[in-house]
């Protein structure tokens, strides 16, 4: 798994690719903490992330928690159908914005923070 | 008439991938194996020499069908090669096949017909015809002398509106002809169930609480299937046998494979569950889920979720029992002070459905209310309904019945209301716009060592913070007014 900051400016765009799983759910976590100083606001591009678990699923919504405790939030784009369907069947699409790709996400979280 | 079977390797190839260890015609289409539909419709049309050629050497299907005595037939077996055409086998199976009229399934397809319905096949009208669709082929051919005189090339190409070819291509195909029939045509087919009504095909030895679990018709349930509390069995679901959906979980235009566990929470919708697969039948994807806690095989969990359970229900005897002094003194002085019990309604499920539980009223902050905050005695009258499996000992926050809460508690991943709460640890109200955030946050991490932080991280700081506690206490009060 890798998580790259890869846009500066208001929106951080977090590129997360590979595997999220219980192995790494930990380190998704710590980094993510470690760009909040940057960003309060994230689309993450699931574009090239191509396995999740339940504990990866939880790492993204702690991380969720963390940018809305701040007052920011974070927009998912671009899953592909095998984290689609995790995110389908624990209904965890129903607490985050989901968008077929980036930038569509980009645009309406900036129509969001205006 | 003889009838003839053959499933060709290539037509069923794609199968593999979704299906790796089940022979073709085991598929089952709606919880029966696709070699039935055609044993069926041989019974039908009085033909009794039943030969299925494979070309594999594994005993999958004569380990099912064995000799067809079951149904009446009698099936006998023989081999070829992966991609032999029709002619080749009739020739392989000239013993078979010589002084007979014969019917040869051809490729790997559903049959369609209607049982009430289905013409005798008259062969003088139907000899060296074929119903035809791709790859697949239903060939009859009348009296065979001459094995190597069949001429597959010349024979006549027809329509036959009482059986037809379902084209079996695809996971999609697959999952369009077990929703079509359910919703269309099961009566048209014999379909496996003990308690067979209109539009409700069910199967022996289905546990369920008809006071917390709701069906949708159409559906299908096989036998030994065990449905947990607050599930919503939706419209259009297929469930094999031998199958657990654990608590709160929600099916809808499914199938559930045989041997399969659905783990609490979940919401499958549009989807095929082989037994630790997830498939998407629509775009052909498919993940195997490794926690075991979602969807997996059989035997795993039953033990896990029946010792969680448990585990609840123990903890909350030993709080009862050394609760006891504390709440004979606080109930001492509840007399003498402003506290109050009062049975609220609460929401006790995913379903909103209600419950009355005791609540103690307080009108502000003193001795007395510190002290039952301190130590739990609030919380003490509501042990009851966790040992009666009414509410968890620690899982979401109990939410009374209000309008604002129904809309909330669908929103959130699973509810399974509890005594001690991660929103309650951390002192969220229930207007806080974290709230369901912290909920989720529970719902997606919640493991026994996060539940056991929850629970002493509670106890500690309701002990050393107890004002804190109590104006939160308040507050959520005053929000249900």
């Amino acid at each position: 798994m890798s998580i790259e900051l890869e846009k500066e400016g208001k929106i951080g765009l977090l590129k997360v690719s590979g595997r999220l799983d219980a192995a790494n759910a930990k380190e998704m976590k710590n980094q993510f903490r470690s760009y909040l100083g940057s960003h309060k606001y994230f689309v993450m591009d699931c574009s090239e992330l191509n396995f999740i678990d339940s504990t990866g699923l939880g790492s993204i919504i702690s991380a969720l928690k963390s940018a809305t405790e701040i007052g920011g939030d974070i927009y998912i784009a671009a899953l592909q159908d095998k984290p689609r369907m995790l995110f389908e069947i624990t209904r965890a699409y129903k607490i985050f914005e989901v968008f077929d790709d980036v930038e569509t996400a980009m645009k309406a979280l900036e129509q969001e923070m205006a | 008439m003889k009838c003839l079977i053959y499933c060709s390797k290539d037509s069923s190839r794609w199968l593999k991938k979704f299906f790796p260890d089940i022979h073709p015609l085991i598929l089952n289409i709606l919880n029966k194996p696709l070699l039935e539909y055609f044993i069926d419709f041989c019974v039908l049309q009085n033909i009794k020499d039943i030969r299925v050629i494979k070309n594999d050497p594994n005993n999958l299907l004569e380990d099912y069908f064995k000799d067809g005595t079951q149904w009446g037939v009698n099936i006998s077996y023989s081999l070829a090669k992966e991609n032999d055409e029709p002619k080749k086998l009739i020739q392989k199976n000239a013993s078979f096949c010589k002084n007979n009229d014969i019917i040869l399934f051809y490729g790997f397809f559903f049959l369609k017909y209607e049982k009430g319905k289905v013409p005798k096949l008259d062969i003088s009208r139907f000899q060296n015809m074929m119903i035809n669709a791709g790859n697949n082929s239903i060939n009859i051919i009348a009296d065979v002398k001459d094995v190597f005189a069949i001429d597959f090339s010349r024979q006549n190409i027809v329509e036959y509106h009482e059986i037809s070819i379902a084209k079996l291509e695809s996971i999609e195909d697959y999952w369009n002809i077990n929703m079509d029939i359910l919703k269309n045509s099961a009566e048209d087919y014999y379909l496996p169930g003990y308690n067979n009504q209109k539009d409700e095909y069910l199967g022996k030895n289905i546990v369920f609480n008809p006071h917390t679990v709701e069906f949708q018709k159409p559906l299908m349930i096989g036998d030994n299937v065990q449905i947990k509390d607050n599930c919503q069995i939706g419209e259009c679901s297929i469930i094999g046998n031998n199958v657990i959906i654990d608590s709160a979980s929600q099916i809808e235009k499914s199938i559930i494979y045989e041997q399969s566990y659905i783990g609490s929470d979940l919401e499958i919708k549009n989807k095929i569950v082989y037994r630790d697969f997830l498939i998407d039948p629509i775009s052909g994807s498919m993940m195997q889920i490794v926690d075991e806690y979602f969807v997996a095989g059989i035997e795993k969990n039953i033990l896990k979720s029946s010792l969680q359970k448990l585990r609840h229900r123990l903890v909350a005897l030993l709080l009862l029992v050394f609760g006891v002094l504390p709440f004979f003194i606080g109930s001492c002085i509840q007399i003498f002070s402003n506290i109050k019990w009062e049975k609220k309604k609460f929401f006790i499920s995913p379903k909103l459905q209600v419950h009355s539980l005791p609540t103690f009223l307080i009108s502000g902050s003193n001795f007395s209310s510190r002290f039952f905050i301190r130590f739990m005695l609030d919380k003490y009258p509501l042990l009851f309904a966790v040992l009666s499996g009414k509410l968890f000992l620690i899982g979401n926050q109990l939410l009374p019945k209000n309008n604002l809460n129904a809309k909330l508690i669908p929103k959130m991943k699973s509810y399974q209301p509890a005594l001690f709460s991660y929103s309650e640890m951390l002192l969220t109200n229930f207007d806080d716009p974290e709230f369901l955030m912290h909920e989720m946050y529970y719902s997606h991490n919640k493991n026994f060592s996060f539940q056991f932080a929850i629970f002493f991280k509670t106890l500690i700081n309701r002990f050393f913070n107890a004002e804190n506690y109590l104006q939160k206490f308040l507050n959520n009060k005053s929000m249900e007014k």
